[in-house]
């Protein structure tokens, strides 16, 4: 993961640095006159691996509850879950997107967890406002590919995120995306279509 | 579970052949990318659009079928008797079976199966489909006695045409005073109608992945059998989750939209391996999701268990790793550890969910939905063959069943598993799994318990 995190960072790197450069190469060259726009700085991808220690029932059992209710309860402010940390295994993340102290603290009664094994997390958008954007991504996918956008994975991440895995993006393809869609995209420049089982 | 007795084995093998029988078309055509199609979305006990060629039942006689077998029995208890696609030279005929023959009844029939009548033979069955039920359950009762009396009982159950079938071993017959004996205290006893056979004993069972039984485990090798005899074609895959629709208690086990084609037959067997080929009959594919924006699912009709194996593909004849069973179901989350079961790769444990819920592009399909991928450092942790394979985490002594295998992100490594089977395999270690909750919802399914 964190690979391909650098990937994106290089590639954001490269279209913001190319942005409006002029080619400096001599004599009559193909003039782009709409550059690319700006592209955001890189989202990173919320942690997830090997962490010490064990997954507890407590956790899960608090994990299934906050997914289930939440989305209900708090849809302008939740969401996803995850469990996890660089510190523990056994630990539930959950992330809300600018929340009151009120919403925090509903959360937290709602999991019925001890302090230690809760953490909340800032997220980008509620599930519901990422939802919009990946039904967007959906319908536009023909559209997506006849621009030559080879999206071949895209779903909301649990940060609200919308994570798209393209192949080998062009920067203006790359611009494009962003453009249409909004800054909340996690663009992983290196995704081929799967293989089937 | 069924699997102790090869006796009940034997008998369930049989209602599956006769359910396989009933709702069987002949499947055409590589499913993996050469059709996109979603059937039955909402109601698993009508599939709608099959795969058609000049030698299967068409979609009207398959639907009809399926209509009648499902209603029939309710609407004319006193004369329906069964049904069966298919007679010499014509696949596309509608065959009713009536245990009773009159013009009124067969008229309500044909209105009700909405099949054009000069696509309907109607058939004299010996006894009614509730008739036949009632002696299945009666004899099915009666069978541990009559084991015990020194009756070789190998097989029992209702047949195509709704006849009575009773398969003993032969040998034992001398030892209760010879086959003339048997069949007359038989047919004394259930009626004349049974049909009934004497064969050889039937060979031990080796209860492992490549010769299970019902109730099916998940992780057991499936494969159809495509081709010719002198050109077999085997299509790998692996038996997932045990379903039953809520509406009905009708049994299904999940594996693999892009695996078959709808109504084909599944057999549990290993692909390519001798004695694979042609197996043993698991059951049809009664429900087919594979289209831009579902799931990666389908349905056979047989009876699965929640028991999966564990341990590697292969174990030496006759032994096994043991199994694990599901619980309960849920949605998979990211961090969440999980174990993978495909038939040739075995279980691996030691996955971890990355992406819960993503729409995925394989085999042409450019939106699998409710995809979750996991990650992995083993490059063998599933290969071909495995799609289907059940997906679970135990947490603490609950085994949560979370969905099947589905394509691999990285599939470019050999696979040292079964490696000259099904033309050279690839594996990988970043796995898409389809998610186990949008297909309950997609067919109103639940957990088969």
């Amino acid at each position: 993961m964190r690979s391909r995190l650098l990937l994106v960072a290089a590639l954001a790197i490269v279209l913001t640095a190319c942005s409006g450069c002029a080619d400096p190469s001599p004599g009559p060259v193909a003039t782009n006159t709409s550059a690319p726009a700006a592209v955001p700085e890189p989202i990173p991808t919320p942690w997830v691996g090997d962490a010490p220690g064990e997954l507890s029932g407590e956790v899960v059992n608090a994990l299934l509850r906050v997914r289930d209710d939440a989305p209900g309860r708090f849809p302008e402010t939740y969401a996803g879950v995850a469990t996890g940390t660089p510190a523990s295994e056994d630990v539930l993340v959950v992330y809300l997107a600018a929340p009151t102290t009120q919403v925090e603290e509903e959360v937290r009664a709602m999991a019925a967890l001890p302090d230690g094994k809760i953490q909340i997390e800032e997220a980008y958008q509620s599930l519901e406002a990422a939802a919009v954007i990946d039904r967007q991504i959906a319908a536009a996918m023909p559209s997506l590919l006849a621009r030559g956008i080879q999206v071949q994975t895209y779903g909301v991440g649990v940060d609200g995120v919308e994570d798209l895995g393209v192949t080998h993006p062009t920067a203006e393809q790359v611009a494009y995306l962003f453009d249409r869609f909004g800054s909340y995209l996690r663009i992983d420049p290196d995704v081929g279509p799967a293989t089937l089982l | 579970m069924a699997r102790s007795s090869s006796h009940s084995r034997c008998r369930r093998l049989l209602i599956a052949g006769w359910i396989a029988t009933v709702t069987a078309a002949t499947g055409a055509g590589n499913s993996a990318g050469a059709d996109e199609f979603r059937e039955n979305a909402s109601d698993p006990s009508a599939p709608a659009i099959a795969e058609m060629s000049s030698t299967s039942p068409s979609s009207e006689v398959v639907q009809g079928l399926l209509r009648l077998r499902d209603e029939g029995p309710h609407l004319w208890p006193d004369g329906y008797g069964d049904i069966a696609s298919g007679i010499q030279g014509d696949e596309d005929v509608l065959v009713v079976y009536l245990a009773e023959s009159n013009q009124d009844l067969e008229g309500q029939v044909l209105d009700f199966a909405g099949v054009p009548v000069e696509k309907v033979a109607f058939r004299r069955a010996s006894m009614t489909r509730v008739e036949a039920e009632a002696l299945d359950a009666r004899f099915s009762a009666d069978a541990q006695n009559l084991i015990a009396q020194g009756y070789g009982l190998i097989s029992w159950g209702i047949g195509e045409g709704v006849t009575y079938h009773v398969t003993l071993d032969a040998s034992s017959a001398d030892d209760v005073g010879g086959r003339a004996a048997v069949a007359s205290y038989l047919t004394e006893r259930y009626g004349p109608d049974l049909v009934i056979d004497f064969s050889p004993a039937p060979p031990v069972l080796l209860n492992d992945r490549a010769h299970d039984n019902p109730q099916w485990y998940g992780g057991d090798f499936l494969n159809a059998n495509r081709g010719t005899a002198a050109r077999r074609i085997s299509i790998p895959c692996t038996s997932g989750i045990p379903l039953t629709w809520a509406a009905t208690g009708n049994k299904y086990i999940l594996t693999a939209g892009h695996c078959y084609s709808l109504t084909e037959k599944i057999y549990n067997g290993i692909g390519n391996v001798t004695g694979g080929w042609d197996s043993n009959l698991v059951g049809s594919i009664t429900n087919r999701s594979w289209n831009i924006g579902y799931p990666d699912a389908e349905l056979i009709g047989a009876d699965g268990s929640r028991a999966m194996w564990r341990g590697p593909s292969a174990m030496p004849p006759g032994q096994t790793a043991g199994t694990v069973t599901i619980d309960t179901l849920t949605n998979p989350w990211r961090g969440m550890p999980l174990c993978v079961d495909g038939a040739y790769e075995g279980q691996f444990c030691g996955m971890t969910v990355g992406d819960p819920d993503h729409s995925v592009s394989a085999g042409g399909n450019t939106g699998i939905a409710h995809q979750a991928t996991l990650t992995s450092s083993n490059v063998q942790a599933v290969g071909q063959g495995d799609s289907g394979g059940p997906v679970y985490a135990t947490i603490q002594g609950v085994t949560y069943g979370v969905g099947i295998i589905s394509s691999v992100a990285d599939g470019y490594y050999s696979c040292t598993n079964w490696a000259r089977q099904v033309g050279g395999r690839m594996c990988g270690s970043t796995v898409n799994i389809q998610n186990i909750g949008p297909v309950l919802s997609m067919w109103n399914l639940v957990l088969d318990r």
